[in-house]
């Protein structure tokens, strides 16, 4: 297929259309953006400088033309101003450097201070999962440090899973939205127990299920970790309730759990060793 | 010394696949879903080398890959391995003259691997495991893998017959061209 220069031509195209492809692929599942806005805003910048056209033709007939007189004071104020910011975008791109270590410390102080009674461990997320079906991260810290199996991992913000594997230097976490998962967990209104599960298709909620029959749950409800089971302790953040499915038969009824934590951009954690 | 040199490409590669993985893929997906290329490699390391080889590299690959990662150690070497010694099965039942060929065996080991590790996770490991969820997934998965091989193919053809060539394998594969 690529001998020939004719064929050498269609395969460099159809690489060119494969990866285009990809990336419009890649761009149009990630934008957060309403991608009718892409299409629409160029249409709209087209049609509002007629407009404006038109706008300044309307004002001359109407001698209403002030505006426009002062365009020459205005433009030196422009360049002024370009200037300025300027300065000020350099400024910033330094300080974006030091706020992110500044809220890298400042994230391990509070959970310190949030959970006073235990003795913390503080890590960095050096590797998340490449794998699309198991979400383990890997984070700095392992057996030298003091970090052992089984061991709370947590974020000020709230519950990150449990260390699966410590390593002398380094230690795998598997998450609370790995769907190997299972947390026990209480909702905020009540002292009976659900448990959540992860979720293949999502990174930022979770299943609660077995959710006793008499309680009442209702959106935005926080749930915490109930202590049982033996690796999670008490009362530590695991999220809020964001969308209940009740099902005909009571006790088949589930909720998902938006976590506290963001799992696309965790980048510090804490490994609680005991209590204190 | 030429075998050692190509041995030490492969390794490379592998890195190379691996800190694309972790970093680039990371951000670059489709809605969430990254493709898998150490399946590619392995099974073009099988293909064009042979299906010992393309076990050998994947078993290696795989115990390398759980011990960064999962948390059952064996899992991935020993699927990695299938997926290497089965590029022999499949060379054999495939001959169609063009690289539709490897993005077939692409897609079915692909399939395969992750069908096989998704009921692993979910029979021994409890893991949750939702069929719709897992299908697109996966559905997504082999996509990605078959746009990267695609865009990657005239590399691909130059590393496999390098491997050939090397290796010394009697039948060349041409046909994958």
């Amino acid at each position: 297929m690529y001998k020939s220069s004719k064929g050498n031509k269609g395969g460099k195209l159809g690489i060119i259309i494969t990866a285009i492809i990809l990336i419009v692929l890649v761009i149009c599942t990630n934008l957060n953006r309403n991608i009718i806005d892409i299409i629409v805003n160029p249409f709209t910048k087209i049609t509002m400088s007629i407009q404006g056209g038109f706008a300044y033709l309307g004002n001359k007939i109407k001698g209403n033309d002030e505006y426009f007189t002062s365009l020459d004071s205005m433009k030196k104020q422009y360049d002024d101003l370009k200037k300025e910011n300027e300065r000020l975008v350099s400024e910033n791109q330094k300080l974006v450097a030091l706020q992110a270590e500044n809220k890298t410390l400042k994230e391990q102080i509070g959970i310190s201070e949030k959970y006073p009674e235990w003795e913390v461990v503080p890590a960095y997320v050096i590797q998340k999962d490449f794998s699309n079906y198991s979400k383990i991260i890997v984070i700095n810290v392992g057996k030298k440090d003091g970090v052992e199996n089984d061991m709370t991992v947590v974020t000020d913000s709230g519950l990150v899973g449990y260390v699966v594997s410590a390593e002398d230097k380094s230690s795998k976490v598997q998450t609370i939205v790995d769907t190997a998962s299972a947390v026990s967990c209480f909702i905020s209104n009540s002292d009976k127990s659900m448990v959540t599960r992860g979720i293949l298709d999502s990174n930022k909620k979770i299943k609660g299920t077995y959710i006793d029959n008499d309680v009442v749950i209702n959106e935005g409800d926080t749930i915490y970790t109930s202590g049982i089971g033996g690796i999670y302790p008490k009362n530590i953040t695991v999220g809020k309730v964001k969308e209940i499915e009740n099902t005909q038969n009571k006790t088949n009824r589930y909720v998902y759990v938006e976590t506290a934590v963001d799992f696309d951009k965790i980048s510090s954690v804490v490994v609680i060793k005991n209590q204190k | 010394m030429k075998k050692v040199s190509s041995i030490i490409i492969m390794i490379l590669v592998y890195f190379f696949i691996y800190f694309l993985q972790i970093n680039f893929f990371s951000w670059f997906n489709i809605n969430g879903v990254k493709p898998n290329l150490f399946i590619v490699l392995v099974l073009l390391v099988g293909i064009f080398i042979d299906g010992k080889a393309g076990a050998i590299f994947g078993f290696i690959s795989g115990l390398y890959t759980d011990f960064l990662f999962s948390n059952t150690i064996g899992i991935s070497a020993i699927l990695f391995a299938v997926v290497g010694y089965s590029s022999t099965i499949l060379e054999n039942r495939f001959s169609s003259d063009s690289k539709i060929t490897i993005l077939i065996m692409q897609s079915i080991v692909t399939a395969i691997y992750e069908f096989v590790l998704v009921g692993y996770r979910a029979l021994f490991l409890h893991a949750y495991t939702d069929i719709l969820p897992f299908i697109y997934i996966l559905a997504i998965e082999i996509l990605f893998n078959a746009l990267v091989i695609i865009i990657l193919y005239p590399l691909i053809q130059r590393f496999g017959f390098y491997l050939e060539s090397v290796f010394n394998k009697k039948e060349m594969l041409t046909r994958y061209f």
